[in-house]
């Protein structure tokens, strides 16, 4: 997906917060960075060429694209899709993996 | 605030609670700063407490500085209670998740308000025990969230709301010293002068900052029996629902589905049962052995009230399993992805917005039929279900954000339907609250009961508790 279709797929997030008790990231840390519907507000920000500070990077590459998530949204979103495409832009755009890996291992720390 | 007193604040408070518990990440502050209704703001930091000291300590901090502090759990609710404004601190609870003590025998739970309403209702439930109140939101929901718009849900007919199920509180006041109190008791009966807990209960943290709770609980029904039933005309649906009060039925869960929605709904594929017309579901608690003598009783009620293709569960698995309350589960879902599919030609965010009015049950059918004639007249999609037995009915909507005339004619039907719970002797909130978003709702309502002082009272109130209007600034009153 290129970045129009991100963008209007992330529109499509209420917000409601159901895909959270599902999502393994966020039952261990409880940061609303590590659920999904942060994630889509990361991936949003990606794609609108939005400034990609650390908690992005940490929010998008600590995803494990297991896809729980996408039984729960009501418009069914598919966060683990949006994650890969996002990092396929983040590594596209030029941004470093080098200093996405570094956050993921600060964020497991 | 200036650069350097904003990087001597967040310095402050890495010292009480730890760098990694104080986040001004702007990406961060932006999902900390949303809610499920669409509205977003953005705030200086979120800071997230562990113990009542640190909330106590953040308070003191927040008075000397005359900072705003914002409550927050899940933020799913829907009138804007736990957004912040700018320059303000978002305190989030979710560290605070902790299940402190169960008591079978005193009847109660203590649970700290970062516990998701659900993670309270699994641990209850292994002790045979649930707790009632069940929001839609009920899996992200959280306690504190629930005390502070005083949730209700699907079994509020039988149960009520948090208020009724709030035994104690600690708090922090916004004072000086950031006050720690404790309000309330660990018994059923309890006289302790002014009720100050039920006074908290649905302030929507406007008054002091909810730092444990103490809840009541109660067994888990032993069986229910279901029925679903349709309806071609409104009046024989609420007729169903007097009949049910009229032969002494309490029930467990009472739920209604206008037509259109049911329509809506099983064409979204979010139902196995199919039927026309308005859905009446009817959950009732009894004993197993009595299960067929109570089916019978609700079938020939729905029955001499014109119900056709009735379902009937007698326990409560079967009602899952023929999925008696698929249409009521799946309204929402399939509303969301009509608007999901309406936001392919828009030019914004689209913004599904739920309404939380009650009238009395007796007036269901009239409520029902002027929201549907004034949402037609105002070229307003809608969707309409709620709880039969309490009266609470959910018009749900959505809106384009980047269309200002879609966003203000939604506006302008919020106003209609507030006025017309107002007018049928209802309320214009049950159980999502008042927020930034129902404050001329809550005016019009006092004023139509001949209540306009309260207003003033609770201003008065609002500044006895919070002096220098720091907790929650500018929702309720």
């Amino acid at each position: 997906m290129d970045a129009d279709d991100l963008v209007r797929i992330t529109r499509m997030c209420g917000f409601c917060g159901f895909c959270e008790h599902v999502c393994p990231t966020y039952s261990i840390v409880r940061r609303r960075h590590y659920s999904p519907r942060g994630r889509v507000a990361a991936v949003e920000r990606v794609a609108r060429g939005g400034s990609t500070t650390k908690a992005v990077l940490e929010s998008l590459y600590t995803c494990l694209l297991c896809h729980a998530c996408l039984y729960e949204c009501p418009t069914g979103i598919d966060v683990a899709e949006l994650v890969r495409d996002a990092r396929a832009l983040l590594r596209g755009g030029g941004a470093e993996q080098h200093d996405a890996g570094k956050a993921v291992a600060q964020a497991l720390k | 605030m200036d650069e350097a007193s904003r990087r001597k604040l967040l310095k402050r408070l890495r010292k009480i609670l730890g760098s990694e518990n104080v986040l001004d990440d702007e990406y961060i502050v932006s999902i900390y700063s949303r809610n499920a209704a669409g509205m977003s703001s953005n705030a200086l930091a979120v800071v997230f407490p562990s113990s009542v000291e640190q909330v106590s300590s953040i308070v003191r901090l927040a008075y000397n500085e005359n900072i705003s502090l914002y409550p927050q759990g899940s933020a799913t609710e829907l009138t804007g209670s736990s957004i912040p404004s700018e320059g303000g601190l978002v305190v989030s609870f979710q560290n605070m998740n902790r299940i402190k003590e169960t008591s079978v025998v005193d009847g109660y739970v203590v649970a700290e308000p970062g516990v998701i309403l659900r993670e309270l209702d699994s641990h209850l439930s292994q002790h045979g025990y649930m707790f009632p109140v069940d929001p839609a939101s009920i899996r992200a929901a959280t306690v504190g969230g629930a005390v502070n718009t005083g949730a209700g849900g699907m079994r509020g007919a039988k149960y009520g709301t948090m208020r009724e199920w709030v035994m104690g509180l600690q708090v922090v006041l916004p004072d000086e010293e950031g006050t720690v109190m404790r309000i309330g008791c660990r018994t059923a009966k309890c006289r302790q002068g002014y009720d100050l807990v039920r006074l908290i209960v649905g302030s929507e943290g406007t008054l002091a900052l909810v730092t444990e709770t103490t809840l009541r609980i109660t067994p888990i029904p032993e069986n229910t029996v279901t029925l679903l039933g349709f309806y071609e005309e409104l009046e024989d649906l609420v007729n169903t629902v007097v009949g049910v009060k009229e032969n002494r039925l309490s029930p467990y869960i009472m739920e209604f589905i206008d037509a259109e929605t049911v329509d809506i709904t099983i064409k979204a594929g979010g139902s196995r049962i199919k039927g026309e017309g308005h859905a009446l579901i009817v959950s009732l608690d009894v004993p197993p052995e009595a299960s067929s003598r109570y089916a019978g009783i609700l079938r020939s009620i729905m029955e001499s009230n014109n119900a056709s293709q009735i379902h009937v569960a007698e326990n409560t698995d079967q009602a899952e399993k023929l999925g008696l309350f698929d249409i009521r589960r799946g309204f929402h879902p399939a509303t969301v992805k009509l608007a999901a599919e309406a936001s392919r030609h828009s030019k914004g965010r689209i913004l599904v917005y739920v309404e939380d009015i009650a009238v009395p049950p007796s007036r269901l059918a009239e409520a029902i039929r002027r929201i549907r004639r004034t949402s037609d007249e105002m070229n307003i999609p809608l969707s309409l279900a709620g709880h039969a037995g309490d009266g609470n009915i959910h018009p749900v909507t959505w809106f384009d954000t980047g269309d200002p005339e879609s966003k203000e004619r939604v506006e302008r039907w919020v106003g209609e339907i507030m006025r017309i719970a107002v007018e049928l002797g209802g309320t214009v909130s049950s159980e999502h609250g008042i927020g930034s978003s129902k404050k001329e709702g809550l005016r019009m309502e006092l004023e139509a009961i001949g209540g306009l002082k309260a207003l003033e009272l609770m201003r008065r109130i609002k500044e006895i508790f919070d002096p220098k209007g720091i907790l929650n600034p500018g929702k309720v009153v």
